[in-house]
């Protein structure tokens, strides 16, 4: 698991989730707003001014993170990084020096048994404890947002008291259920994509119009950055290419965000330093990309675009999209000169809708 | 003074007691003038907090551990003294104002910036917009160039929050590339505007078909930006703007061939053309010297810094743009007066320095002041709230406005405040 991963960047890749937090409090801020859904960073400082969690809290989520420890990079992977465990390294408060034991929210102060014990492991075994209030709610309505577009608690890492789920049975039960059995994702997918609710359709009846969070019907939803750029790869035929990866390497399959690409950014693909959602916002120069930018525009005039030579823009409109093309003096001419129409039907495609 | 939030001032009191002369003629002038005031604004970031002891607020009789390295020179104000890594800035200091006193309740780096740019303490339920996007709402595009652009980038907390996505800034990229233009601002070679209109009406028509069953903000916003895009890719005003290029080779290098060097002086263009909001800053938290301050700041931060600020406030002056300009120097907070082990400044929200000029702030002077370590405002304190109202009110947009948040709730551009005192006296 990320928790409990060691090693180097390249031979064990879920280290990565470490480098970007420099101090033991970023982890702890980081992983509790992940993994349980619950945003501490208030007590940081204070004690949460409108909910329970206390400055010991979090200085004793920190504890548990103590251990680690960088060796710089060596020989020629300069981007790598090698975490191991210092064992007897305590958390000290970098302000007061206070020395702080491992302690989970709302939980005990855990006994560490002996000097070698890596207290992340501890902190694993608490968070998937079938008791573990936070871990699999947090999970289940992560996975809730994916497939509907709207968390049962909203935002996704803003689990508290004041901010209730908007279907509580229902959330229990889909936790209740991914706890029985075994943390299974595959399980928990099938479960949520095989309901009626997943399934409902997207156009709205009188009556149901203005619902955005009883799931009365499915909510259309923007494309993410990756599944857009792919759509434009497979509505045109033309891979897309990215530095040092495998030809005919799709978005979705990148290993990691550093791996440049503008329109991936300009569409809101999030960088690492990040842990919240991404938000998507449309942006003037998103427009300007899809109007003016290469990226489309090199799709539809290279060679290998399904697109070039002499094949009909009706048929391959037809195929992405319900329903005839029309010009201003009615529907598309059959036969168009390909060059010159077949490229606005494919701008109209990735136009940045669902 | 400012700690009473919850009894504020109406803005027609605001007025009244302005013209009783509590707050002195010239804020009167200006809010009395009403109407929005055609001026812009140039914000230079200076992300990851900057040392007030490093920078603008020296402390020479402190000890070692909280004076630092750095030694205070004479500027051509008597009695200024800043960093002596500041030069070109010591010459200009009669066009700016000092002020010592900010303060916030944030330390850590996303929510002080939040707060510093949205005027409210961050909430999980409800995202403020910045600044520039509500005075993108407010007034607008002019000569078909986006009201609120980001040099190079935007970063969290810049963007429209509640207002919705219309307003978020226009990236332009680093202006210090050789041969720059912001991305995608000219058609491909093979496309003229007959295509772009067909290309135009064909996604209109399948917009149609979705709009039928789905609409939201977020659609409308992107129907604006096709517009707002079209509009820039055929306004020459727009194009001229961003050619950064065309200045003359002494004055880039007045500026200095760095990123904000070159961003600053991209941004008096914008600004020249009709841009309303310009945001400038070297990238992402840079400014954050946990270890090897002094070092980091004299070598990078500082002479970049210096020659971007001073060649801006110089340049601004000649031009006459002074005046409609308002330029702000400011990071989310100033860092700890005590020097730490590993030669660094950390977190430091109780005071720091900013620097304002243009807009009818007068130069030459230092406003508000810290104990004698730097460590709490002891004159003039000044939190987000009044600098985002002292914003609002130089632009002639009233602070106490409200907009409607998407479930219907009123909320202000800022969440109280009041004009900083003394800052047009």
């Amino acid at each position: 698991m990320l928790l409990t991963s060691t090693g180097n960047t390249y031979d064990a890749p879920e280290v990565s989730f470490y480098p970007e937090m420099k101090k033991e409090l970023d982890r702890a801020s980081t992983t509790t707003q992940l993994f349980l859904g619950v945003s501490i960073e208030c007590a940081r400082c204070h004690n949460h001014p409108l909910e329970h969690w206390t400055r010991d809290d979090f200085n004793g989520m920190a504890a548990f993170f103590s251990q680690i420890r960088f060796k710089e990079p060596s020989g020629p992977r300069n981007n790598e990084k090698s975490l191991y465990l210092d064992f007897k390294r305590q958390f000290q408060h970098p302000d007061t020096k206070q020395v702080y034991l491992p302690k989970a929210l709302n939980g005990p102060v855990v006994t560490v048994s002996d000097d070698w014990t890596d207290r992340r492991e501890l902190l694993a075994d608490w968070m998937t404890s079938p008791k573990n209030p936070y871990f699999a709610r947090t999970l289940v309505n992560r996975m809730w947002r994916n497939f509907m577009g709207r968390g049962l608690v909203e935002p996704v890492d803003d689990f508290r008291a004041t901010n209730p789920p908007t279907n509580a049975p229902l959330l229990d039960a889909l936790a209740n259920d991914f706890i029985e059995h075994g943390y299974d994702l595959h399980h928990l997918i099938r479960r949520i994509t095989s309901s009626a609710t997943y399934q409902l359709s997207s156009i709205p009846i009188e009556g149901n119009k203005r619902d955005k969070m009883a799931y009365s019907r499915y909510y259309a939803r923007r494309l993410t950055a990756e599944q857009m750029l792919d759509s434009i790869v497979l509505s045109t035929g033309v891979p897309e290419k990215f530095r040092s990866q495998y030809p005919g390497t799709r978005a979705s399959q990148l290993a990691e965000p550093e791996i440049e690409s503008y329109f991936l950014d300009v569409f809101d693909r999030p960088s690492r330093q990040l842990i919240c959602e991404r938000k998507q916002p449309p942006t003037l120069n998103q427009a300007l990309h899809l109007i003016s930018g290469d990226t489309v525009q090199k799709k539809i005039t290279d060679a290998r675009s399904i697109l070039a030579g002499t094949r009909n823009i009706e048929e391959m409109y037809l195929a992405r999209s319900p329903g005839t093309p029309m010009t201003k003096s009615g529907p598309w001419p059959s036969a168009p000169s390909p060059k010159r129409r077949t490229r606005g039907a494919v701008t109209r495609m990735s136009s940045g809708r669902c | 003074m400012i700690s009473n939030r919850t009894s504020l001032f109406g803005r027609r009191d605001f007025l009244r007691i302005g013209s009783l002369g509590a707050l002195g003629i010239s804020l009167d002038g200006v809010l009395r003038a009403g109407a929005k005031r055609d001026i812009s604004c140039i914000l230079l970031w200076q992300s990851g907090g900057c040392g007030h002891l490093d920078t603008f607020d020296l402390k020479p009789d402190a000890p070692k551990e909280i004076r630092g390295e750095f030694k205070p020179i004479p500027t051509n104000v008597p009695g200024i003294q800043i960093c002596e890594h500041l030069p070109f800035t010591a010459r200009q200091a009669d066009k700016f104002t000092i002020l010592r006193s900010m303060k916030s309740r944030e330390n850590n780096h996303e929510r002080a910036i939040n707060y510093l740019l949205t005027g409210y303490l961050p909430l999980p339920t409800l995202e403020f917009p910045s600044v520039g996007s509500v005075i993108s709402k407010e007034l607008g595009s002019k000569n078909g160039l986006p009201p609120y652009v980001a040099v190079p980038n935007t970063f969290p907390s810049y963007g429209a929050g509640y207002l919705g996505g219309s307003y978020n800034p226009f990236i332009a990229g680093d202006p210090n590339v050789s041969g720059y233009q912001p991305r995608d601002l000219t058609l491909p070679a093979d496309v003229d505007w007959t295509r772009v209109g067909n290309r135009n009406f064909l996604l209109k028509q399948m917009d149609a078909k979705f709009r039928a069953i789905e609409a939201s903000t977020d659609m409308a916003a992107m129907d604006s930006f096709y517009q707002k895009a079209y509009d820039l890719l055929k306004s020459p005003a727009a194009r001229k703007a961003f050619d950064i290029g065309a200045e003359k080779e002494a004055l880039r290098e007045r500026y200095g061939r760095t990123p904000v060097g070159q961003g600053a002086l991209l941004a008096r263009r914008l600004v020249e053309s009709g841009v309303r909001f310009v945001t400038v800053a070297k990238g992402w938290l840079n400014y954050d010297t946990h270890g090897d301050n002094f070092n980091i700041m004299k070598k990078a931060l500082l002479p970049e810094f210096d020659r971007a600020f001073a060649g801006l406030l110089e340049d601004l002056h000649e031009r006459g743009m002074l005046d409609t300009t308002l330029v702000i120097a400011m990071g989310e907070f100033g860092r700890t007066p005590k020097v730490n082990d590993a030669a660094g400044r950390d977190h430091h929200s109780k005071a720091w320095s900013i620097a304002l000029a243009g807009a009818g702030i007068p130069g030459g002077r230092v406003l508000g002041a810290t104990d004698k370590s730097g460590v709490q405002v002891t004159d003039l304190p000044v939190e987000p709230e009044d600098l985002l109202f002292t914003i609002y009110t130089l632009f002639g947009v009233d602070p106490a406005r409200e907009y409607q948040t998407p479930i219907g709730r009123p909320v202000k551009p800022v969440n109280g405040g009041q004009f900083i005192p003394g800052l047009l006296a």
